[in-house]
């Protein structure tokens, strides 16, 4: 018994010693990170700096994820679809009215329901206001899909339209490829942005052509797909 | 890391993932902060719970 107990010493002392050991290296990874990024700061990230001025978009971030890089994010967008087609075609093998075991509780019910507009307000704000401020379709999509996941995990008898997700997704992935194809019409270049885009008046919430409506394309596509998602997993959930 | 208790274990990966979202802000990126606190602890710790909840469900049947 009492090698047991010095076994289980060392075994402790050990984890401590690692511990104390991956705090240091974090430590000094962290400083070293610091110290790297204030001295080159790097020349790519300026040239985009530098561009950014030209498209009238506040946000560098958002230039480059939804302009200098548009044809990436239509690309991560249909991979987004892929894997959501694949998770509702891998869970909805077998079809059974979902019913939960427990009657959620009145006050849990009211107050997802109070707080559900306050989400979406906020996921709508995210991505209206990608190319002025942090944030944009990605993390706007996902917010509201968040609300949709606090209304199905508290009232068992909200569902989800399955043909207006689906109508939202399809049509407006259209609309992403769409836009880019006028852009390859008038402007000559995929992506082009034909709308004024002028860099006096960055801030506004109308500037930067379109930059915000590719984010707002990209939000909607993110937000569906996500619901869809969340929404297959748990009535798979519920079936069980 | 070597937490045995699941839940627990989903748990702390949120407390990781918070911790995170402090550093991304501290490192000046609140684009990536915002994308860590959305999808980085809220879904995907939300989807690993009903695994969890899943696979108990199989243990006890």
């Amino acid at each position: 018994l009492s090698i047991i107990r010095t076994i289980k010493r060392e075994v402790e002392l050990k984890k401590s010693v690692y511990a104390v050991i991956s705090a240091m290296l974090l430590i000094t990874l962290l400083s070293f990170i610091t110290i790297v990024s204030y001295t080159f700061a790097g020349s790519a990230g300026e040239e985009l700096l530098k561009l950014n001025a030209s498209t009238g978009s506040a946000n560098v971030v958002t230039t480059v994820v939804t302009f200098f890089r548009g044809f990436d994010t239509l690309g991560e967008i249909s991979v987004l679809f892929l894997a959501s087609t694949g998770i509702g075609f891998l869970l909805q093998q077998e079809h059974k009215t979902s019913t939960f075991k427990f009657e959620p509780n009145f006050m849990l019910k009211v107050g997802s329901k109070l707080l559900f507009p306050v989400i979406v307000l906020f996921g709508l704000y995210v991505i209206v206001h990608g190319h002025l401020s942090p944030g944009g379709g990605f993390q706007g999509g996902v917010v509201i899909a968040n609300a949709f996941l606090l209304l199905m995990l508290a009232d068992a008898k909200f569902h989800l339209s399955h043909s207006i997700v689906a109508f939202a997704e399809s049509s407006i992935g259209v609309a992403y490829v769409v836009v880019a194809l006028i852009g390859l019409y008038v402007m000559d270049i995929f992506l082009g942005n034909f709308l004024p885009h002028s860099s006096n008046d960055i801030g506004l919430l109308f500037s930067a052509g379109i930059i915000p409506i590719i984010y707002i394309i990209v939000g909607v596509k993110v937000g569906s797909e996500m619901s869809a998602i969340v929404e297959n997993i748990l009535r798979r959930e519920s079936h069980e | 890391m070597m937490q045995k208790d699941l839940t627990q274990a989903v748990i702390l990966f949120m407390g990781f993932g918070l911790g995170s979202v402090a550093l991304f802000f501290l490192f000046a990126a609140p684009d990536v902060a915002l994308t860590e606190a959305v999808i980085g602890t809220g879904v995907s710790s939300i989807v690993f719970l009903i695994g969890i909840k899943q696979m108990d469900k199989k243990d006890v049947s």
